[in-house]
């Protein structure tokens, strides 16, 4: 127990009469890379949303490091939490050094701190460069490097790898396995991309309607064909096909 | 601590944006254009020459509906704006209160609100000293209030005005809460902020609403400048006190939805 990190039971989020997401149970280990599958409305996004208090669950628990987060809507777990919720948002008339400042400053992070990440993900160069002007990956790149801004131990990352090319990709794989590595820090990575979980993730997780259909320790590279095997056909079954 | 960085976010975040001084230098055109119009037009009889209070506060009644609606535009972006970025997201993740915010958020347009009133008392008293001079009224040889006494009058119609610009800033704020597009926002505000301010003097309970003493100050000092006595006593009472209470309603409202909200956009 001491080594989970977060720990969720029994979430669940209903809208109306739409329940978005149904009993959702999982742990996070310090220093795993969770990888949480689904296709698009499968209660992804709501889930992230609600691990990051953006959202208030309709029942269930959500507890980081053994707190429940749930019981107010504090700010002190959030030191611990660094997320990307969809996609990296920020000011588009600031540039991406003064986006990361404004952060910074909020966190009680110093502009060493911002530098340093700036370089890291690959951004020095271009960070007097307004945001709005960015690129997908740049803005990627920018939201990564603002999860990281305070070190936390666990971050919430929602497809980060978006928008990116190959070598980009490679680069924020790279840079979330130093991570995890060197920092022990766990990951939560939704994602669509099947190569992507099997590259980075210890553990996967398929939601479908709000419910997780497999949680799936990634072990060996076989360890990936029951997930690749229920992904493929909810894929086949959203695009209204008939599979083999 | 944090309070005070995230109003000085918001500083940072309003006045990197363009649009902001092209609504201000409308305001500030708009006002100089009347008050030189005025100080100019010829008059036919003494009774109809222009004295200072009556040009000062000429001039600082139509900045201050300018400004009015600037206060109204810049409110109502004050969330709409993070929704519609999605930075409402980036923002909601860091380790601050969602109470932190929408204070910071209400006391920097208080304070935009407070200094645009400042702004075109300033460029009011400015253009007033520059054309018919700082003086006090004067008919026919009479002087009916001494210089000091107008000046004194000004000075108490600004706070006044400033005290009651405030509740409006925090209505802008609130309907800005109810929108993910900016646009949609601003014109339901301005909108919402004619229809009220008319309702406002049509209801029979008016002293009651805020709007409807938002250019009473002004009026007050236009009526000196025409001979008339200076009386604030309402606008002490009604005026300030429900201003104070209507602040008190839509702060609490604007930080109990923002508590409460999901956000889902």
């Amino acid at each position: 127990m001491a080594d989970t990190v977060l720990q969720v039971e029994g979430l669940a989020k209903r809208f109306g009469d739409f329940w978005a997401v149904r009993d959702l149970s999982f742990q996070l280990q310090r220093g795993e890379v969770v990888g949480f599958l689904g296709q698009n409305g499968s209660g992804k996004s709501t889930t992230i949303k609600m691990l990051t208090n953006l959202i208030r669950p309709t029942a269930g628990d959500i507890r980081l490091d053994g707190e429940s987060i749930l019981a107010c809507r504090g700010a002190a777990h959030r030191q611990r939490l660094g997320a990307i919720v969809e996609a990296p948002r920020f000011y588009p008339h600031l540039s991406g050094a003064r986006n990361l400042d404004l952060l910074a400053r909020i966190l009680g992070v110093g502009g060493a701190r911002v530098a340093e990440l700036l370089h890291e993900v690959g951004l020095a160069a271009r960070s007097g460069e307004q945001f709005g002007r960015y690129s997908m990956g740049m803005k990627q790149r920018l939201g990564l490097a603002a999860v990281l801004l305070h070190r936390p131990s666990l971050i919430i990352l929602d497809e980060p790898t978006t928008g990116l090319d190959p070598v980009g990709q490679e680069q924020i794989h790279a840079l979330i396995k130093r991570l995890v590595r060197d920092d022990a820090v766990s990951v939560f990575l939704s994602s669509h991309q099947m190569d992507e979980v099997a590259d980075l993730c210890d553990r996967a997780i398929v939601i479908h309607q709000g419910e997780a259909l497999l949680n799936q320790p990634l072990r060996t590279p076989a360890d990936m064909a029951p997930v690749r095997d229920i992904f493929n056909r909810l894929a086949r079954e959203e695009a209204g096909g008939v599979g083999p | 601590m944090m309070l005070l960085e995230l109003v000085r976010q918001e500083a940072v975040k309003l006045f990197s944006q363009r649009f902001v001084y092209v609504l201000l230098t409308l305001v500030l055109l708009s006002q100089t254009g009347r008050m030189i119009g005025l100080a100019l037009t010829p008059t036919e009889t003494a009774l109809d020459v222009l004295t200072p209070p009556q040009l000062w506060a000429e001039g600082a009644s139509l900045g201050l509906r300018f400004a009015s609606y600037v206060v109204l535009i810049l409110g109502a972006m004050g969330f709409s704006q993070e929704f519609a970025l999605g930075t409402v997201k980036t923002m909601l993740v860091l380790p601050l209160q969602r109470w932190q915010w929408a204070l910071a958020k209400q006391l920097f347009l208080c304070a935009i609100g407070a200094g645009l009133v400042l702004l075109v008392v300033l460029l009011s008293t400015v253009l007033t000293a520059v054309t018919t001079g700082m003086g006090g009224v004067v008919r026919e040889g009479l002087e009916l209030y001494a210089p000091g006494a107008v000046w004194g009058a000004m000075a108490v119609a600004t706070m006044l005005t400033i005290v009651l610009v405030l509740p409006l800033c925090a209505m802008a704020l609130l309907i800005g809460l109810y929108f993910t597009a900016s646009g949609a926002a601003v014109g339901v505000a301005i909108v919402l902020g004619i229809v009220l301010e008319i309702a406002a003097n049509l209801l029979p309970w008016h002293q009651a609403f805020f709007l409807s003493h938002l250019y009473a100050p002004f009026g007050l000092v236009l009526r000196m400048g025409r001979g008339m006595p200076f009386q604030w006593e309402t606008l002490l009472t009604w005026g300030i006190g429900s201003s104070l209470v209507s602040l008190a309603i839509l702060c609490g409202w604007i930080i109990i939805k923002l508590q409460r909200m999901d956000v889902t956009a």
